[in-house]
Formats: structure tokens, sequence, C-alpha cells
């Protein structure tokens, strides 16, 4: 005899875009999972198209408004590859800063009110601030004082507008950026206790063999730049991208699968950055992880939290390095001449890796555009952790089932557009 | 609809009111709590009034079911942020709604002609509640 049970969950909050789960199960048996993505394509890519390098920045930036600093800043890569133009090691440490900016917001945000509910029993923030006032109000701080950085480097920290292929608009001065030391070393106190509070979570039990990707620099924790490489040996240029990585149309999702050629799904973000890049950690970051007990290997996406937490550590500190050593560039951006060519940025915004590529005529207006998310690569893997999981935890009551499943979606801070707010989870027993 | 009530606001209001425009950051309103002692939303609201109509109203008085528990990265609604602010005590002394009821609230549909008429007098009904602040 089968047993038919489904259960809807009509709106999952803190998750971004519209998406839906579906999981099937016959008997004890997953049968079927499918992360649907019904949301239509933005068509980024093609509003790009026709325009002018100089518009670009501006116009990636309205991609995402948690992420924007990641896209302009892989875009301006791309460009400045594909024009050859090389900035001042001012201006780098600059870009640098302000994408550490971006990560303290976005890590902030996503902990203390997208993520901590799951593990403390909360439905939301609102009822977990009811209950533990002071550490939201810590993480609503943390995330003002990256706030603060993007919009003193970006002029505004919504779609920010002084970065520009060539270096920025305008630079600050030494002085200038020396008043972000105080916050910033707030921030990283606070980013501290973010760590230790979230590591005293209780974690579920759920190990995947994720193959992780990420950027690695040579000495640097990657942030803007450096070569793609995988816990599988897979060390490529950012130009060799698209000759390792493929995009799939699934029928059940507006937004395409990745995988990495002949071996298939991978996994992006703050795991496989601790996992890849562990030794360029500062060394209080690393004490601070093997107090916690948090090692490269860790493979359990529900810890995912505490990594970003500890990248948030990592990121105060870089921002207080480069402001103690920043001396204020030549000019604020180097003079740029548009010829034609082709080109690639990978960097690495707080949900993992981004690629963008543009081919642009000898006026510099794009001919054509490409811009892999992060979420995008991650969506397979997604996926497969649904379907691990849910075949792991069969045994538990169905509404524990449903929300681990959430909250497993969570784990991936998934951005799946910026338009609509829910997702609706369905679970099927035959 | 608020933004052109905002607009239509300018140099009609005293020197020590600030008009904001939303930047779409997903903690704004929530930032503005903290810093200012009175607050006056303007914004579109579905009451089941006649498209067109002025609602002025307190925003503690926001029914807790409207509060909608959707607070994701990328936005949060002015429910959630008053809930959020409530938890954390953040509300300013005063916080008040000017609403216009909205005929469609479709993404992409046009402001409705009567919303669009009603604009000047939401504007004299936001200066009515500056005019009217009492601060303890």
């Amino acid at each position: 005899m089968s047993q038919t049970r489904t259960i809807k969950v009509e709106t999952l909050a803190r998750v971004e875009g519209e998406g839906s789960l579906y999981v099937r199960f016959s008997g004890s048996h997953v049968a079927e999972v499918k992360l649907k993505i019904p949301e239509p394509p933005r068509l980024f890519e093609g509003i790009l198209e026709g325009r002018t390098y100089e518009e670009l920045p501006d116009i990636v930036a309205r991609i995402c408004g948690i992420c924007p600093v990641a896209h302009q800043m892989s875009a301006i890569n791309a460009v400045e590859q594909a024009f050859g133009v090389a900035v001042h090691p001012s201006i780098r440490a600059l870009r640098r800063l302000f994408y550490c900016g971006e990560w303290i917001e976005s890590h902030a945000l996503h902990i203390y009110l997208l993520h901590a509910p799951d593990y403390l029993g909360y439905e939301d923030a609102i009822l977990l601030a009811r209950d533990h006032r002071p550490r939201v109000e810590a993480g609503l701080k943390l995330k003002k004082i990256g706030n603060d950085l993007m919009a003193l480097l970006g002029g505004r920290e919504i779609h920010p507008v002084s970065a520009c292929v060539g270096g920025f608009y305008k630079t600050p001065t030494a002085a200038g950026l020396r008043k972000m030391r105080g916050p910033l070393e707030e921030a990283r106190d606070l980013a501290v206790e973010t760590a230790r509070f979230v590591a005293g979570f209780e974690i579920p039990d759920f190990e995947q063999p994720y193959e992780f990707v990420a950027l690695r620099h040579e000495t640097e924790y990657a942030i803007n730049d450096g070569r793609v490489v995988s816990s599988k040996g897979l060390d490529i240029a950012v130009d060799q991208y698209l000759d390792h990585f493929v995009e799939r149309q699934v029928s059940h999702s507006h937004a395409l699968h990745s995988s990495i050629r002949g071996r298939g799904s991978y996994l992006v973000g703050p795991l496989a950055r601790f996992h890849l890049n562990f030794d360029r950690l500062p060394d209080s970051v690393r004490a601070l992880a093997n107090e916690l007990g948090m090692s490269p290997e860790c493979s359990n996406p529900f810890k995912g939290i505490i990594i970003r937490a500890l990248e948030t550590v990592f990121a105060c500190e870089e921002c207080l390095r480069l402001i103690d050593q920043y001396e204020p560039p030549p000019a604020p951006r180097v003079e740029v001449h548009p010829r034609a060519g082709v080109g690639q940025g990978c960097t690495e915004a707080p949900r993992g890796l981004l690629y963008h590529r543009y081919e642009l005529d000898e006026n510099g207006i794009i001919r054509s555009a490409r811009i892999i998310p992060p979420t995008a690569q991650s969506l397979k893997r997604m996926e497969e952790d649904l379907y691990f999981l849910v075949g792991e935890m069969a045994a538990l009551p169905t509404p524990e089932l449903t929300h681990r499943c959430e909250q497993a979606i969570r784990n991936y801070d998934p951005c799946i557009s910026c338009a609509t707010h829910f997702l609706q989870v369905t679970l099927e027993r035959e | 609809m608020g933004i052109l009530v905002l607009r239509a606001l300018r140099g009609r209001v005293p020197e020590d009111v600030e008009l904001l425009e939303d930047t779409g950051a997903p903690l704004f309103v929530l930032e503005q709590f903290q810093r200012f002692d009175a607050l006056i939303l303007v914004d579109a609201v579905r009451s089941g009034s006649p498209p067109g109509t002025v609602l002025c109203f307190d925003g503690r008085q926001i029914p807790a079911g409207l509060r909608a528990r959707a607070i994701s990265s990328h936005g949060m609604c002015v429910h959630d942020a008053l809930g959020l602010g409530e938890a954390l005590g953040l509300l300013p002394e005063v916080i008040r709604v000017v609403g216009i009821e909205a005929a469609d609230f479709t993404p992409g549909a046009p402001m409705s002609v009567e919303t669009e008429r009603a604009v000047p007098d939401a504007v004299d009904a936001v200066l009515r509640e500056i005019a009217a602040i009492t601060l303890s």
C-alpha cells in the first residue's frame, strides 16, 4: 500500500527571488527533487548590448542591491582586461577595501536577519530580535559599518556610482579613510562575537563530497582577482572559464544550471573559499577558526553561517590593514583607450564566484555580454544537497523536514533574483 | 506615489524637517527610526477604500497580521521594518503614515488617474501632520 503525503509551505521568507521546491517521495525513497525557478529571466545581458563600457558599472550595479560592488568589479575587471588597462596599486587596494565593505554588510545581513532564526527556532528575525535584542542590534551595527564603507568609496551604499573602468571617479584622502578605522575596529570585535555566537548553534550533521571552486591568489584571501581553482585540481586563468564550465538549461528553471565539464556540480561561496584559501587567512582568523572547531576540510553546508562570520572578521581586519597602508593614487583613474576585444572578469561575490564576459568594439561599445552569478553556479549543487538531505532525514516528521529543506536552501544565501521574495516548498510522499 | 508627494513637498516644509526618498536599501526605513523623533511615511496603501482616498493613521496601528514576516536581504517592507523596529525598541516617538489608496498593485502597472489626482491632497495631509507633531 502506498501512502501519499504532500506538504506545502506557501511562503518561504529569507531567500531572494521567486522559486519553489518540489520533493517527491516513493515510500521512504526520494524519487525526485526539483528546485524550480519560474521567475522570468531579467535579460541584463541584452540590456547591455549596444551600451558603452562607461555605462557598464552603473547598469550592472542594478542587478543586485546587496552585491552591486561584486557586479561592478567583475565587469570592470573584464573591460580592463579587454582594453589592456593596468591600474595603480592604490586603486587595486581601494577596490579590495570597497569589496570588503560589501562582504561585511552582506554577510551580517544574512547571518542575523536571514539565517540565524533557523538555528534558534524562530520564524523570523523579528521574533529573534525580541529574545536576542543585543545580538540583532550588533548585527545591524556591523552591517551599517560595511554600508558606510561602501558609501565612502562608492558615493552611496546602494548601486554605488564612483567605481569606473580605470579606477574611481573620486578617491578618498588618507585622512578620510582613517575616519573609518574606529568603526571598523568595533566591527571586527562585533564580528568576532558573531563568530562565537553562531559557532554555538546546533548544527545538523550533514556532510557532502563537494568539488569546491573559488578564486585563489598568490598571497591574499582572494576577492577581486586570482586564478579559478578547485578541490579536484582545476587551476585555470579566468579567461579559460568557459573551457571548463558549462551552463545547461533545465525545463523547471529559468536560471541555468552550471557544471564542470566532464564532472558535474560544484560549490562556490564561503565554504569553497574557506576550503581552498584557508592558508591565506590572517593568523588571527585561523586561530579563531581553530578555537571554534572549524577546519578547512569542513564540508557541512549548515556550517556556512560560521564561515560567513569568520569571513566577516577577516574582511574587517583586511579593511584595517588596507586603511593603514593606504597612500592616495596619483590620479583617481588612469586614462582608458577602448579597443576591440573580449574581456573576462571573475571576482568573489559574498555568495561566491561571479563571472562576467564582454565583447567590445573599437569604440568601447558592448557587442555581447555574459554574466554567470554564484547562485546560478550553485543551483545544481543546491538540488543535490536537498536530494541527499531529504534522503538522510526522511524519517523526520514532515514539518521538521520541510524546515530543514528551507534551511538548507538558505545555507546558500541564494539570490534567485532581486524582484520577488517567496519560495513554495512541496514535499510529496507516496 | 510617495516620491511624487515628497517632491511636491520640497521647499514647503519647515527647516527642521528632512525629506527623504527611500534608496531601496533593505534596512532604509529601519535606519530612519534611529535618526528622527518623528517620522511620516508616505506611500501607496491598500485598505479597500476607493482609489485616490488619502488615509492618515498611526504607524503603530498597522495590524500585526499585516506584518508579513517576509524579510529578505533585498527588501524589508514597512510592516517588517515596524516589527523589527518595535522588537529592537527603535520606533520614534511619533510615527505616522500618509497613504493614497492605489488602484492597481500589479508590477509595472502605471499610477491610476485617481491616485495621481490625489497627490495634492496627500501633500496637504503631510503638511497638516507636520504641523500637528508634538513631542514630549
